[in-house]
Parts: structure tokens; C-alpha cells; sequence
């Protein structure tokens, strides 16, 4: 910098730089030039790296080259490589200490439950109750591989390691890709009573599980159960490794053969079969596509700057929204140039289910630039970029819901596309009333089920608030617009736009937080009561 | 025990699968691994650098795989595989300057990282990098601070990362342990880490002597049906799934434009060995001159990668 400064007057036109240091030293200039060429030059804008805002690197993958795992993948994106290596082992029930106690609950809970819609449903849970409680799905992330310049190889896994671990997790979890059933290994005890002994001769003839026979033969017993490894291997890291290790964890288990076991009553233990014809693929359910994005902003700062009284007029609004979008870019699967140079990132994975777009995972975090308008848009691309086969896109996509909390609750439900859209325009306004300071990541999630008095969320107000939010808290239960009986909940904070997160709002502390900025209490209170009114009409008046 | 970084299985533990055909004996005896090579036939190498753009030079490395396991690869039978083939990747960040709490060195400092992939060997590794891996990292430095010339980068340092994605077997997996049992696998895997990081190093623009290439020999008693008087034989680059029993081994990194040994490891009784008539080596100097015929081998390879390397970035700039 200091070499430049002083050669500058002497010769103004030796302070051309090459692009490559222009690209060093002003990294958000750089980009910033790329995105928005002037308007003489008549050049589209693009990125740095060449590719179009919403356009993906080229992936390719490679499946099953690993010899000592049940099932391997390589993925690369663009310059990112991410090794997946699948390895199953053996969970004896045995060594499951609460195994009998949680066995013999479950078959009351089943005695009690007869209706067949419940049944399913208690397969439901007892399905997510297996893989998750049992820990039956072991993904990590290593990216102490020096895949890039600042992972020190020897040192425990970062904070960016850790976080990659988890969300895999979570996300196989709430997508429910592996299906409980096929990491089971079932049990049939013989029945070998003395009278018995010519039935059961005649059983072995048939399938055992045959409808005709099952009240008489023992019922069979879960021995073990497949436990899978999942282990990610980030070899190269050149921006949006989320992407590239879900995708090799996908084809992976994809990829993924188990052997066929039983349990051997002689040796009191598990066997398998080494025969290749034997052995089973496990059955995914769906096939959920990741797709990352980041948002560039021309000028960072200028949501910071920008106050936003909540009764300025609707106008107002319309227009900062209209300017702002000039200012920035929702770049698809950024490269680490890109990634160093935003804040506001994108997470989206998508399903196809029967055709319509299935959103398993929205996650949303950094900013408040992107609004629903936008994270539509991005829904769009996800669908198109995992599944280019198919050209029809659903453009109402169903909002399902995930809770990705740590108490592993999933909570789904269909929220009108509708009443979203409505609720998050209106709400834009207040939720700019927050204060000046770090940003709390958040997930991308709402209300699902009517949960009165206790509202499902581990995000209490008292962290809200350390991480500078303002926490709002209402003692207002809102009902559902379709069912007026049951209450949507108490709505929690706002967030952003797309977000519109509320669930409790308080008054004391949002007058509080309200007069520490200086804002029109009362107008606010007003305007906050009348939007909660609005809600509770179904959000028609 | 319970690591709180990472996810962990199940709290009980869990153990791997129990194949019924191991019970019985002396199955499998008929599809055991065979080498196909000549005794001094060195298995095919893939070896590319510059495919990790982030570091300042990178290696992948692949052996051949033996021609039992490209068997079992093409016509799957059995779900254990017959043998392995060695696959690493290598990554050189650096030279960079060291940080401000190290002290002074007028020299290059140079790290070695080895770590194998939790799915690399037939038992399942753990996260946390154990003493085997710590010894292979210990080789790998002192193979390649012979080669580097350190004086050129005083308070720099060079972090070399091999990650292991496959390595080899220490013997055919029906065989039970016994007593010429070792760890012969972790000598291939290190030939192969000194041959991978030797030409990172070379993608990395680090002045070196010379190219330092890793060789494999070894005294292997193969036939069962033989008197046990019978002496072992000399083979180069061995691949301990296809041998019964391996009686000594010897890795060595070499520079051949020197004829210089950086690195010496050898493990097992070498004292008898079957030579030609009128060779009068002694058990250690054949296995010795095997390694680095083995070693010129691989440096052939590698001459040959960091050529394509060079030629590279010769044509980007």
C-alpha cells in the first residue's frame, strides 16, 4: 500500500495494478467490479470466477473405490474434494443399557394404541427413536487434512469441523434418509416346547413370519442393529464445504451394502454372510439435494445505518427494498474467494415428492437482506440444480417444517404458502428493531404445531438477548386461520423477513429495548397490536 | 474417553461384523491373494500433483491394485476384499513464516502429518492420530529433511499433511497372527508417503537435492510345502496379502542423482537369504540394494509427474 501511495504522483499510470493483486488487496472492490460492470461497457455481470450468479460448479462424482468400506464416494466440487467412507458395525442390544426397560414400555404403548393411524404413527416415532437415540448414524468431518491454509493438522477439530459434523447429522435426522428398518437385525426364537415340536417342524417349511402362524410362534426380537460410520474426509476446500460433504455422504449411503446377519444362538452372537449376492442396499428414503448460497452486498453497512421506524409509511419501505436489491447478488455455491467476502448465507436443501418440491432444510443466517421473494427464488434454483431431469418445478412449495433442535422433536407441517408470504411482508418493518451488534445464527424455522404455554424452542430469550436481539415477548396465543380451535402458539422473536420468527413478546422488555433506541414506544406498541390482531383474523383484515 | 468434538457412536461401543466363513478353517484358502508379478516387477504408480489448489503443493498417490483385488473389484464374490491398494493424498503448506511465540531458526522447520483415514485399514482407526501414525510422520521427516535444502528459508516453516484414504494390509486377512508377524503394511504406506510428499514439495517450488523416492524390498518365505530350512527370497515392492510369510522388510528413501539413502528402516531377520550363485552379499545388503531398486523405480515415476507438473504451470503463466 505505502509503495503504491508514494509512487503515485510521479507517474499516475504505473499505479495500474494486475488483476491478481487488485483481486489481494481489494477483495470486495474486485468482486464488486466484476458484478456490476458499467453500464457503457454493455458486459454481463459475473463473477470473479467467471460463472453467472446462480450458476453451480461442475460435480462429479465417484462411488465405491474404497476397499475397506461398505460404501465410499468421491465428490468434487469444482476445486473442492470431499472423501465419504461408510463403515457398519455391529450394536449388540445387549450392550444398549436401557434396552430391555425401553423395549417393554414401547410394547405397552403399542397394547394401548389399536387404531391403525396411531400404529403408523408409533412406528414413526419408535423409527427416529432407534436411529437417533441409539446414535446409529455417526457422521464426522475431519478438515485436519490440510485441505487448506489454517486447519492445523494436529489440532482437535475446529469450530467449523464440529459445525459441518452437526448439521450432517441433523439433517440426516430430520430427513429421515435411512430407514430404521434395514440397520435392524430381527430374531426369531424357535419354539421348542416339548408338544410343539411337530408345529414347528412343520413351520420351518414356511416363512416364518406368515400372517397364519403369528399368534402361535414367539414374536421375533430385535438382537442387533447396524450402526453406520460416517466418515468425511474434506481432501480439498475451495469454498461451500456443506455441499460437498453432503453430497458424498449421500452417494456414499447410496452406495452402501450391508451383509446379511443373524444372531447365532451357539456362539451367542452376530454372524454375517460375506456373500456379495446376500447382501442389501440400503433404501433411502427421497433424495435430498443441498445447495449453499451467499449474498454480496455493494455496501455492507448500509442495513446498519439505516433506522427503520416501524409507522414510517408502507412507501418508505417499498422503496429501500427496491433500492437495496440493486445492491446486492445471491451468488450459488460460492467459491472461499466469496465466501471471505460475505456475511448473509443461504442453506437450502430440497426434496422431490411426487413431483412437488420438498424443502427438508431451510437455514438462513448472518444478515437481512435476503427476503422471501428472494428465498422462493432460491427454492427454485435448488430444485433445478439437483434434479436437471426434470423440468417441472412446483411453484407452490410446500414449507415443511424440521426442528432441528438438540432434543430431536421433529415437528412437521404444512403452513399456507400464503399466510407466510403475508406474514413476513407485514412484518418486515418491526423486525428491523434490532440492536447494533454480533449476529446470532439463526436456523430457518416457525412455529409448527400448537404447543400452548410451552413453545418449542432452545432458543431462549435470555441468549437472544446476550447475542443482541431484541426479544419480544406477548402474551397473545394466536389461532390458526384454517382450524379457529386450535392456537398456532405463542409467537416467539422476530427475525428478518423470511424468518418472521416469533414466539414470545414481551412488553416490559420490548418498551425497554424500544426507548434504549429511542423509538416511538407507544406508536410501536399500537402498530404491534394491531399486526397481532391482523393474525389472529387469518390475516385477512 | 468420550470426545466431545466430534459425534460419537453408540456409548456401549460397537464391534465390528463377524464373518460365519472365518469360523470355519482354512476357508478361503483357495481364493488366497497370489502375486502375479515377477520378484523384481514393481507394481504400477499413479501419482498427479497441483490437484489441491488451496495448498501451496499437493500429491495424490495410487498403487496399482493386485490383480486379486482387481478380480474381486470386477466380479464381486465376497464382501472381504482380497487385498488393498495404497491411495494417499499429500498437501505442502508453506514455506511460511513461523509463528511469533516459536523460537529462532536459521533453517526451514519442517512438520509431517500422517493420518489415516478412519475407514483406511481393515479395523476401523480412530480419530486421534496414535503412535503408528506418529512413527510414520517421524520417518517421513527424517526422509525428507535430507532432501530440502533448509538454509534457503530461515524462520519459515513447511507443514507436510499425508492423509491416508486406503493403505495396505499387514497380511492376508484369513491368516491368524503369528510370530513373523509385523506391522509390514506401514512400510509400504510409508514408501508411498515419501514419494507422494517428494513431489508436493516439487509442486510447492522447494528447493530440494533431488527428488527423494521411496523403495520397498523384502525376504519373504512363501512356500508352506517347502523344508523350513528353505531361505527366503528377495522380492521388491511386496504386497504382504499376497505372501504367507514375510520374514524381514526394508524401506529406504533414496536420491538417486546422489546415490544417497536419507532414510533407513528395516525390520525382521535378514541374516539368511537365497541369492544367485556367486553373489556373496549378506542377507541386509541384498535386502538394501532392493529397497533402492525399488526406490529408482518410483523415482522414475515421479521424475515423470513433476515434469507433467512443471509443464503445467509452464503453460498457465
Amino acid at each position: 500500500m505505502a509503495s503504491t501511495s508514494t509512487a503515485a504522483p510521479a507517474a499516475p499510470n504505473s499505479l495500474s495494478l494486475p488483476p491478481s493483486q487488485f483481486a489481494r488487496l481489494q477483495p470486495h472492490a474486485y468482486l464488486l467490479a466484476h458484478l456490476s460492470p458499467p453500464s457503457s461497457s454493455n458486459q454481463p455481470s459475473i463473477r470473479a470466477n467467471g460463472r453467472a450468479p446462480s450458476q453451480f460448479r461442475v460435480t462429479s462424482a465417484n462411488a465405491g473405490s474404497l476397499t475397506h468400506t461398505n460404501g465410499s464416494a468421491v465428490i468434487r466440487l469444482g476445486d473442492t474434494t470431499a472423501v465419504c467412507g461408510v463403515r457398519a458395525e455391529i450394536l449388540h442390544t445387549d450392550d444398549i443399557a436401557s434396552w430391555s426397560v425401553s423395549q417393554s414400555t414401547n410394547a405397552n404403548k403399542r397394547r394401548r394404541i389399536g387404531e391403525s393411524e396411531k400404529e403408523t404413527e408409533t412406528k414413526d416415532e419408535e423409527d427416529r427413536a432407534h436411529i437417533e437415540d441409539l446414535n446409529l448414524l455417526v457422521p464426522n468431518i475431519s478438515l485436519s487434512t490440510g485441505c487448506a491454509p489454517g486447519f492445523i493438522p494436529s489440532a482437535p477439530p475446529s469450530a467449523l469441523a464440529q459445525s459441518l459434523s452437526h448439521q450432517i447429522l441433523s439433517l440426516l435426522h430430520t430427513s429421515r434418509l435411512v430407514q430404521a428398518e434395514d440397520l435392524r437385525i430381527w430374531y426369531q426364537p424357535p419354539n421348542l416346547g416339548p408338544e410343539e415340536v411337530q408345529q414347528h417342524n412343520d413351520e420351518e417349511q414356511m416363512d416364518l413370519d406368515a400372517g397364519a402362524n403369528e399368534e402361535e410362534t414367539k414374536p421375533a426380537e430385535i438382537k442387533a442393529f447396524w450402526v453406520l460410520y460416517i466418515d468425511v474426509m474434506l481432501i480439498s476446500l475451495a469454498g461451500n464445504p456443506f455441499d460437498a460433504a453432503w453430497a458424498s455422504v449421500l452417494a456414499a449411503l447410496r452406495d452402501t451394502k450391508l451383509p446379511k446377519a443373524w444372531w447365532d444362538v451357539d456362539n451367542e452372537s452376530i454372524l454375517c454372510s460375506d456373500d456379495v449376492k446376500e447382501s442389501q442396499k440400503l433404501s433411502l428414503r427421497g433424495l435430498p439435494i443441498s445447495s449453499s448460497f451467499c449474498v454480496f452486498e455493494a455496501d455492507a453497512a448500509a442495513g446498519w445505518r439505516a433506522v427503520v421506524i416501524p409507522d414510517a409509511e408502507e412507501q418508505k419501505v417499498q422503496d429501500s427494498k427496491h433500492s437495496s436489491q440493486q445492491q446486492k447478488w445471491i451468488l450459488a455455491d460460492p467459491d472461499g474467494y466469496e465466501e471471505g467476502l460475505v456475511q448473509e448465507r443461504v442453506y437450502v436443501v430440497v426434496d422431490k415428492e411426487e413431483g412437488k418440491t420438498v424443502i427438508v432444510k431451510m437455514e438462513k443466517l448472518g444478515g437481512w437482506t435476503v427476503d422471501s421473494e428472494d428465498l422462493r427464488h432460491l427454492v427454485d434454483i435448488s430444485a433445478q440444480s439437483g434434479t436437471p431431469s426434470e423440468s417441472h418445478i412446483d411453484h407452490e412449495p410446500h414449507y415443511y417444517q424440521h426442528h432441528l433442535a438438540n432434543d430431536g422433536t421433529r415437528l412437521k407441517k404444512t403452513f399456507s404458502a400464503d399466510l407466510f408470504e403475508k406474514m413476513t411482508s407485514r412484518y418486515s418493518r418491526a423486525i428491523k428493531t434490532r440492536r447494533r451488534g454480533s449476529q446470532v445464527p439463526a436456523e430457518l424455522y416457525y412455529t409448527p404445531r400448537a404447543h400452548q404455554g410451552e413453545m418449542v424452542s432452545n432458543n431462549n430469550p435470555a441468549s437472544l438477548t446476550r447475542h443482541g436481539w431484541s426479544v419480544l415477548q406477548f402474551p397473545t396465543t394466536l389461532m390458526r386461520p384454517d382450524h379457529p380451535q386450535s392456537p398456532v402458539g405463542c409467537f416467539d422473536w422476530c427475525r428478518s423477513a423470511p424468518t418472521a420468527l416469533i414466539h414470545h413478546i414481551s412488553l416490559g422488555r420490548f418498551l425497554r429495548t424500544a426507548a434504549h433506541r429511542g423509538l416511538p414506544g407507544k406508536a410501536l406498541l399500537v402498530e404491534l397490536c394491531r399486526a397481532f390482531d391482523w393474525l389472529a383474523m387469518g390475516g385477512n383484515g | 474417553m468420550n470426545d466431545r468434538r466430534r459425534v460419537n457412536g453408540p456409548p456401549g461401543g460397537t464391534r465390528p461384523p463377524v464373518y460365519a466363513s472365518l469360523l470355519q478353517s482354512g476357508t478361503g484358502a483357495d481364493t488366497r491373494a497370489q502375486r502375479q508379478r515377477q520378484p523384481t516387477d514393481l507394481r504400477k504408480i499413479f501419482l498427479k500433483t497441483g490437484l489441491i489448489p488451496s495448498a501451496s503443493g499437493s500429491s495424490y498417490l495410487e498403487f496399482e491394485p493386485s490383480a486379486s483385488l482387481a478380480a474381486a473389484r470386477s466380479n464381486p464374490k465376497s464382501l472381504i476384499p482380497p487385498s488393498s491398494a495404497l491411495k494417499l493424498a499429500c498437501t505442502v503448506h508453506g514455506p511460511k513464516p513461523l509463528p511469533r511465540s516459536a523460537p529462532f531458526s536459521p533453517n526451514l522447520v519442517l512438520t509431517t502429518h500422517v493420518k489415516y483415514a478412519p475407514f483406511a485399514a481393515r479395523k476401523r482407526k480412530g480419530h486421534v492420530r496414535d503412535s503408528s501414525e506418529r512413527d510414520l510422520g517421524v520417518h517421513l521427516e527424517t526422509a525428507l529433511r535430507g532432501a530440502i535444502i533448509a538454509e534457503r528459508w530461515p524462520k519459515s516453516g513447511l507443514d507436510i499433511t499425508v492423509t491416508i484414504l486406503e493403505a495396505e494390509d499387514d497380511r492376508w486377512w484369513g491368516d491368524v497372527p503369528d510370530s513373523h508377524d509385523a506391522s509390514w503394511g506401514m512400510m509400504n504406506v510409508l514408501a508411498g508417503c515419501i514419494s507422494a510428499a517428494s513431489a508436493a514439495i516439487a509442486d510447492a517450488h522447494i528447493d530440494c537435492l533431488d527428488l527423494v523416492s521411496g523403495g520397498v524390498a523384502a525376504l519373504v518365505s512363501d512356500d508352506s510345502t517347502d523344508s523350513p530350512s528353505a531361505l527366503p527370497k528377495l522380492m521388491l515392492d511386496t504386497d504382504p496379502a499376497e505372501h504367507r510369510s514375510i520374514v524381514s522388510a526394508c524401506v529406504v528413501a533414496y536420491m538417486p542423482a546422489r546415490d544417497e539413502i536419507t532414510e533407513l528402516w528395516l525390520k525382521g531377520d535378514s541374516s539368511k537369504v537365497s541369492t544367485a550363485d556367486g553373489d556373496q552379499r549378506s542377507g541386509h545388503e541384498a535386502l538394501i540394494d532392493g529397497a533402492v531398486d525399488a526406490a529408482r523405480g518410483a523415482h522414475t515415476v515421479l521424475a515423470e509427474a513433476v515434469r507433467e507438473s512443471l509443464q503445467k504451470t509452464l503453460g498457465q503463466s
